[in-house]
This record gives structure tokens, C-alpha cells and sequence, in this order.
């Protein structure tokens, strides 16, 4: 009976650890109702063409009514987390909070995108277009929205064109070597490791993506250590990260070696962009992956999306 | 039939019983690991802070050649974060004195970052304030303060997970077998709970 109790007590403790998350109902999520419908159709519009990028970023949006009591940095990553924005093992997703009620503004980066939005940058977004039409008790979220999204937008852009290509032939056949033992092994867990649940194959998923943030955040000191004092002044030619996906050339080697080989069949490159709305019924695969926000509790291996690490910066009144 | 009946109950319990076991025990092993890869989670978040704090340093000291006490704070902040950073993630998992370690070090530099801040704002550099390094080391350095905040609280809810897991019903008896304990908590300093110090010029 006591161990009841306690586990009680723990799957509350558990539950409250996460803030309570608006759900997810598109781009722009107004909350607090204070965009018009012409702003919002707008802004959606500039987000629509930020997923045709490459790779499939997401910029989302909230304005929530309330933070609840919360920090704002605390907020916008509980929502980043439930959302999932970008696409899974890519973790390519920002979000831009502005809590007209608190004065705040925020911009969350996924861990994907602390390469082209590093938190300095952030900072520098806030600074140039959002202060200016917030600052000092003002209310155009609309101009200070559509300006950062531009930024960001470029800045996205930015990166995408210095990283070098994705694959080339090499890297392929080797990506196709890697995929067949990948499929191979995939088939020898199926097989053996019928009764053991989802979960646990999650939990494993989730390690070998903490082993990925580990070399890229490794990588990052590599850069940070290297380019010393004049960092910032002067354009780094940066590194691609290491990645998940099997695809990516220079990160098969390292990578993938070491991560459970089950991602290898999703096709994260080659998926038709954004079907939209969230599904938590958990019966989404790995080939939504990249479906908008897809959301918690068992998409079987493909993870539910993208991640923030807290990344970005936060400003306000 | 009666026969199949019996086959089911001789072959089929056991058989069920030993996968449940099997089962419970990859979860335990699951979540331990998770809550090892937590720990070098934070760790290397404070590790990317640490990494930060040559440059400013240098920033810093062209401008105010005699402000060495919140230069010399700051370093040794640093030194103290690399050091718990390079700790053993798996003893820092069952260690509250490490982990104790771990949440000082943060503490302190989140004390030196305000320090500095302090200091730029209050005694005017307005050259420093001005200067576009300084702007965004310093929010390279409070995005890091809140990196590790995240880090933590995921760290906090894995042993969540570990420790419920250790205590309830069967797999509490399957934990107590093969010496799976409860985990200390990481818990959050006072100074830490202030949340990421806050950079306005």
C-alpha cells in the first residue's frame, strides 16, 4: 500500500515537473487574442515558406494569455518540449514567445539551430526588431513579429548555404552500407525484443541523441576555443553538427556508429513538408516525421521531433 | 484439453514470468543509464559555459585594466565549473557531495556573471557596454546559465523516473535484487534557483 502511495505521489511530482502547455493549434498561436486575423494570415504565410526550406525548419509562435507564474525561459522551453518543433533528429525548430501580459519576448532555439542562431544572435534579433515595436509598454506584436521572422528566415538561410552538401557520392554508398546493417539489426530487435516495450526502445533513442549533443556540443567548444577573442567579430566558417540521420556525409563515421541503428530508414530528406495538426494517439511512424509538431507518447521510432536545449535569449519591459 | 489447459499453465506462466522479469529488469538498467547520461548532459553544458570565459576575459581586460576583482572571480569561477565538468557521470549519478560540488561551481559563476555585469552597468564603461563582444559573450553567457537549468531539470525528472521505478510494486523487488537504489536528488542551490542571471544594457 505505501509503495502505492509513493508511486502516486511520484507520477504527480512526475507530471507537475512539465508546465501546462497551450496546445499546439498552427504557426501562430494567439492566445491571448491580440493579432488581428490579417496579421496572423500574414505571418503564417512567412512561416509556410520557411518550412520549404531545406531540411524542413519550423518557426512557431505564441502569445500566451498567462505564463502561469513561470520565467519566460522556463515557459518557452516547456513549450518547445511539448510541441516538439523541427523535425526529429534534426531538433531544427524556433520559437518566438511574447507574453503581452508579463512584457516578455523570448526566441527558443532548438539545439539544431544554435549553429545559425547562436545565442549572441539571439540576442542581437531581440534587440534590432522586436525592442523596437515592444519596448517601453508598446503593443505592435505584429511589427516586431514580422521582423524577426525575416531575420530568423536569413539567418537560417545563412547557414544552410555555408554548411557543406549533404551527401556526396561516398558518402552515400556508405550511408546505403550503414542503412542495410541498419535494417539488419533493426530486424534482430524486432524479432528478439518483441515483449519488451516501446518505451524502452524511446529510452534508448534518446541516449544515442544525448551522445549526438555531446559531440556537437564538443565540436562547438573545438570552434569556440579556436577562433579566441576575435569569435565574434568575425565570420566563423562553421561546422555542420553531427546529425542523426545516416545521410549526412562527415557524420556517418562518428554518428552513426555508435547510435541504435533504427533511424535509418526514415526519410527526414525526402518527405513532402508540413501536414498540419498534432496527434498525440502515438500512431504516427518515422515517416511523419515531418508532419508539423507531431506530438508525444510513442511514435515508434522516429521519436516524437525536435528538442531545445534552451538555447536563444530573452528580452522585455 | 485439459492437457493443452496444463501445457499453458506449466510452460506458459513460467515463460511469461521470466519475460515480465526480463522486461523489468532492461527497464531498470534503461533508466539508470538515462539518468548517467543526464548528469554528462549538465556537465556538458557547464564545460561550453566554461569555454566562454577566456574571451571575456580578454574583452573585458582591454577596457578595464584595473578591474582585476571580478576578473579574478571569474576565473576562478571557471576553473572550479571545468573541474566538476570533467567529473565521472556515473559517480556524480550516486554522489550527493559531488553533486553538491556541481550545483557551487554553477552558483558561483552565475555570481561572477553578475559581478561583471554589475560592475559594466553600475561604474559605467560606456565603451564596454557598447562594445559588440562584450553584448553577446554576455548573452552567450546567460544562455549557458539557462542551458544548465534546462539540463537540470531534465536530469531531475529522469531520476524521477529511475527512483519510481526502484520503489513501486514488482520492479521495486526486482531492483532491491540486483542493487538498483534510489538516486540522490540534484537539488537546486538558492542562488541557482534565482534563475539565469539577466544581461540589460
Amino acid at each position: 500500500m505505501r509503495n502505492i502511495i509513493a508511486a502516486i505521489a511520484f507520477i504527480v511530482a512526475a507530471s507537475a515537473a512539465w508546465a501546462q502547455v497551450p496546445p499546439l493549434t498552427g504557426r501562430i498561436n494567439d492566445v491571448a487574442g491580440v493579432l488581428s486575423n490579417a496579421d496572423k494570415s500574414a505571418l503564417e504565410h512567412k512561416l509556410e515558406a520557411v518550412e520549404q526550406m531545406e531540411g524542413h525548419p519550423q518557426v512557431a509562435v505564441i502569445l500566451p494569455a498567462t505564463m502561469g507564474g513561470l520565467d519566460i525561459e522556463r515557459f518557452a522551453n516547456d513549450v518547445f518540449h511539448a510541441w516538439k518543433l523541427g523535425q526529429s533528429g534534426k531538433d531544427n525548430g524556433v520559437l518566438i514567445v511574447i507574453a503581452p501580459k508579463e512584457r516578455k519576448w523570448r526566441i527558443e532555439v532548438g539545439y539544431g539551430l544554435e549553429g545559425a542562431i547562436p545565442d549572441g544572435r539571439a540576442k542581437t534579433i531581440l534587440s534590432q526588431d522586436m525592442d523596437p515595436h515592444l519596448k517601453g509598454g508598446k503593443t505592435d506584436f505584429y511589427g516586431a513579429l514580422d521582423a524577426a521572422i525575416t531575420t530568423i528566415t536569413a539567418d537560417i538561410a545563412k547557414e544552410k548555404t555555408k554548411s557543406p552538401p549533404e551527401s556526396n557520392g561516398e558518402g552515400t554508398v556508405i550511408g546505403i552500407i550503414v542503412g542495410m546493417a541498419g535494417i539488419a539489426f533493426f530486424l534482430v530487435i524486432l524479432i528478439g525484443g518483441f515483449f519488451s516495450s516501446r518505451r524502452q526502445l524511446r529510452e534508448e533513442e534518446r541516449q544515442a541523441e544525448v551522445q549526438r549533443r555531446q559531440r556537437a556540443a564538443q565540436l562547438a567548444m573545438e570552434d569556440a576555443a579556436r577562433a579566441r577573442s576575435d569569435y565574434y567579430s568575425q565570420p566563423v566558417q562553421r561546422r555542420t553538427y553531427p546529425s542523426r540521420s545516416f545521410a549526412t556525409g562527415a557524420g556517418v563515421g562518428a554518428a552513426a556508429a555508435s547510435t541504435p541503428k533504427r533511424k535509418t530508414s526514415s526519410d527526414d530528406y525526402s518527405s513532402p513538408t508540413s501536414s498540419w495538426g498534432s496527434s498525440s494517439s502515438g500512431s504516427s511512424d518515422s515517416s511523419s516525421s515531418s508532419s508539423w509538431g507531431s506530438s508525444d507518447s510513442g511514435s515508434s521510432f522516429g521519436g516524437g521531433g525536435g528538442d531545445s536545449g534552451g538555447g536563444g535569449a530573452s528580452s522585455g519591459d | 484439453m485439459k492437457k493443452l489447459i496444463a501445457l499453458a499453465i506449466f510452460v506458459g506462466l513460467p515463460l511469461l514470468a521470466v519475460l515480465t522479469y526480463w522486461n523489468i529488469y532492461n527497464g531498470l538498467v534503461s533508466s539508470d543509464e538515462a539518468v548517467r547520461q543526464t548528469y554528462a548532459q549538465v556537465q556538458n553544458v557547464m564545460q561550453r559555459q566554461a569555454d566562454l570565459i577566456p574571451n571575456l576575459v580578454e574583452t573585458v581586460k582591454g577596457y578595464a585594466a584595473h578591474e582585476n576583482k571580478t576578473l579574478t572571480e571569474v576565473t576562478e569561477a571557471r576553473s572550479k565549473l571545468s573541474a566538476v565538468a570533467r567529473l565521472d557521470p556515473a559517480k556524480l549519478a550516486g554522489d550527493p557531495e559531488l553533486q553538491k560540488k556541481l550545483i557551487e561551481a554553477q552558483a558561483a559563476m552565475g555570481q561572477a556573471i553578475n559581478g561583471i555585469n554589475a560592475t559594466v552597468t553600475k561604474e559605467a564603461y560606456p565603451q564596454l557596454q557598447a562594445n559588440e563582444n562584450f553584448k553577446t559573450l554576455m548573452a552567450e553567457l546567460s544562455g549557458s546559465q539557462n542551458r544548465i537549468a534546462v539540463e537540470r531539470r531534465r536530469n531531475q525528472l529522469a531520476v524521477q523516473a529511475y527512483n519510481l521505478k526502484t520503489r513501486t510494486a514488482l520492479s521495486g523487488l526486482v531492483a532491491q535484487r540486483h542493487g538498483f537504489d534510489p538516486k540522490p536528488y540534484f537539488e537546486a542551490s538558492t542562488a541557482a534557483q534565482a534563475g539565469p542571471p539577466q544581461v540589460k544594457f
